[in-house]
């Protein structure tokens, strides 16, 4: 009967159409100039490659190029911009240091896209135009994309921006018009309306919850007002967002007090277990603290009633690093593990995308989190999600004579108890290291709260892409593929 | 000051729970720095336990620049 029922589609076991296979990465490897080597792969995170990207040019001294290899901005004449993206050293350059900042940790967030191009698991890489990118919609408004806890293998497929009372709904990367906008301040407590900027917004699928701060301002105002929506209607899935308004099973709101140095950096984790975790910025690291944001149980509209211990500032160690506040393009980030049991909120370590300072947090449980630290000062990269629970990436140095590395990390997906330490698996250099010759746990334990990971470099085994010189790129593919589809890419259990 | 290294000799926290900790846990190094620097420009050799400022005589400033120029060359 159970058969029967799954044929006709009346079980659980129909798969999900957003979801999709264990993440790939890309890794662009060039020679100094690109004019010998332009080598773009995609890999699974088995690091097996799966890509098969196109491009001819007639020889190695002309600009006759196709494919990938004409790339207006970054192809052999590279006119547009005057640079080659595959040796450049990224540091402390902002976004206007156009091929450098392609190695910067704003790249990459849980959304399939990427701020600077669009990369398919065919291997074929774009990027955007860099010409009006200051007034592009990642560049000056992705702070107010909403930070989503999604089954597992989903990453957000609709793109929710939350801005004053107004939820929007955005095609993708890009300023054309509007799918869908809709005024829901008649749902807000009429005593709280002074607060009338969106400044983080946090859905959960699994509770149809969504969780949203006001402030008086978007930049540093103090008063905060949190409202708590539960619906019966699941916004991934209404046709306009006006029929999860429509179908609300109740509202709370509570008020706080908080200051941080600009309000665009809120991170907004909405828990299974209606726990929500907010992130905010002070100075050069990151501050968390966590709300019991379960309606219907009395809790009352002040935070000091709702708040679980305090907030908790970063361990670990910082320097000078930039968010919002110098620019929106630099708003704190959020990721998740491809089974969404484990988020990673962060900012750089170094000035405007190298190394990493944040916060890795439970989303079963957003009580549950310990701080995230690589130290890195130059030749950054992202970081992507990897494997079944884990993320990857943060390095580019120079793969001449040594495999691509990258700092991997995993956790576990069933620690979601936050009175226990957290257990994180790491890499290293070598099949030994990992696979060890005893019983020991690679990696370490932390402690809630005021643990901190630093992060290992693991070896990879893979080329950076050229015999050479070469310092690999680390690109986010926009589509890993159909879950359970017959190829190298396939994931789960 | 006190600082603490992880292993590789990269700055790890200022913060003395959880260096501590770490240290308990054979994760961390503790050690002095000097005063004044932010902490990217500090990295310890964990053999011999000395630590190295970078570019040390300039301020924040001058350090960011001419790492900045160091990279693109």
């Amino acid at each position: 009967m159970s058969n029967l029922s799954g044929i006709l589609g009346g079980s659980s076991s129909v798969v999900d159409p957003r979801k999709e296979g264990l993440p790939l990465f890309g890794l662009l490897g060039q020679d100094g100039g690109g004019n010998q080597t332009w080598n773009y792969r995609v890999f699974d995170s088995a690091f097996r490659n799966v890509g098969s990207p196109w491009g001819a040019f007639s020889n190695s001294t002309t600009s006759y190029r196709a494919g990938i290899l004409a790339d207006p901005s970054h192809g052999y004449s590279m006119n547009d911009h005057g640079d080659n993206v595959g040796t450049v050293n990224f540091s402390s350059e902002g976004y206007s240091s156009w091929s450098a900042f392609n190695r910067s940790g704003y790249q990459v967030d849980q959304y399939p896209h990427a701020m600077y191009y669009s990369a398919s698991r065919e291997g074929h890489i774009s990027w955007q135009s860099y010409h009006n990118m200051t007034v592009s919609f990642e560049f000056q408004t992705g702070w107010t994309k909403i930070n989503q806890v999604l089954p597992e293998g989903c990453r957000p497929r609709r793109i929710f921006c939350n801005r004053r009372f107004s939820l929007r709904e955005q095609s993708g990367n890009n300023q054309l018009a509007n799918m869908d906008h809709y005024d829901y301040s008649s749902h807000l407590d009429s005593t709280q309306l002074a607060n009338d900027y969106a400044v983080g917004t946090g859905y959960n699928e699994k509770t149809k919850t969504l969780v949203m701060i006001h402030s008086g301002n978007d930049s540093s105002d103090a008063t905060k007002t949190i409202h708590i929506f539960k619906s019966s209607k699941d916004l991934n899935s209404v046709t306009r967002i006006k029929e999860f308004f429509d179908n609300l099973t109740s509202t709370e709101y509570f008020t706080d007090s908080w200051t941080q140095q600009d309000n665009r950096d809120h991170i907004v984790i909405v828990g299974n277990n209606g726990f929500v975790g907010f992130s905010r910025k002070e100075g050069n690291g990151l501050t968390y603290g966590v709300y019991n944001c379960n309606n219907g149980t009395g809790l009352g509209t002040t935070g000091a009633a709702r708040q679980f211990g305090s907030w908790q500032s970063f361990q670990g160690s910082t320097t000078t690093s930039y968010g919002a506040q110098q620019g929106t393009a630099y708003c704190t980030k959020f990721n998740t593990t491809w089974d969404n049991t484990w988020g990673l909120v962060y900012n750089p370590y170094y000035y405007y995308g190298v190394g990493i300072a944040g916060w890795a947090v439970n989303l079963e449980n957003p009580r549950k989190f310990i701080g995230v630290s690589q130290t890195k000062s130059d030749r950054g990269n992202p970081y992507v999600a990897h494997g079944r629970t884990g993320f990857h990436g943060g390095y580019s140095e120079n793969t001449d004579s040594t495999t691509f590395r990258t700092y991997g990390f995993a956790f576990d997906p069933t620690d979601s108890d936050h009175t226990i330490s957290t257990k994180v698996y790491k890499g290293n250099s070598s099949g030994n290291d990992v696979i060890r010759n005893d019983n020991n746990h690679q990696g370490g334990t932390y402690t809630n709260g005021t643990g901190v990971v630093s992060l290992d470099l693991s070896y990879t085994g893979i080329t950076g892409g050229h015999h050479s010189t070469c310092y690999p790129l680390l690109t986010n593919i926009n589509w890993w593929g159909a879950y359970g589809s017959a190829d190298a890419s396939y994931g789960g259990k | 000051m006190i600082y603490y290294f992880n292993n590789a000799g990269e700055p790890y926290t200022a913060f003395t729970d959880t260096g501590d900790e770490a240290v308990a846990q054979g994760i961390a190094i503790k050690s002095e720095v000097p005063e004044g620097f932010e902490s990217w420009r500090f990295s310890l050799d964990p053999v011999t336990n000395v630590v190295t400022v970078a570019y040390k005589g300039m301020t924040e400033e001058e350090a960011q620049k001419q790492k900045l120029i160091k990279a693109n060359n």
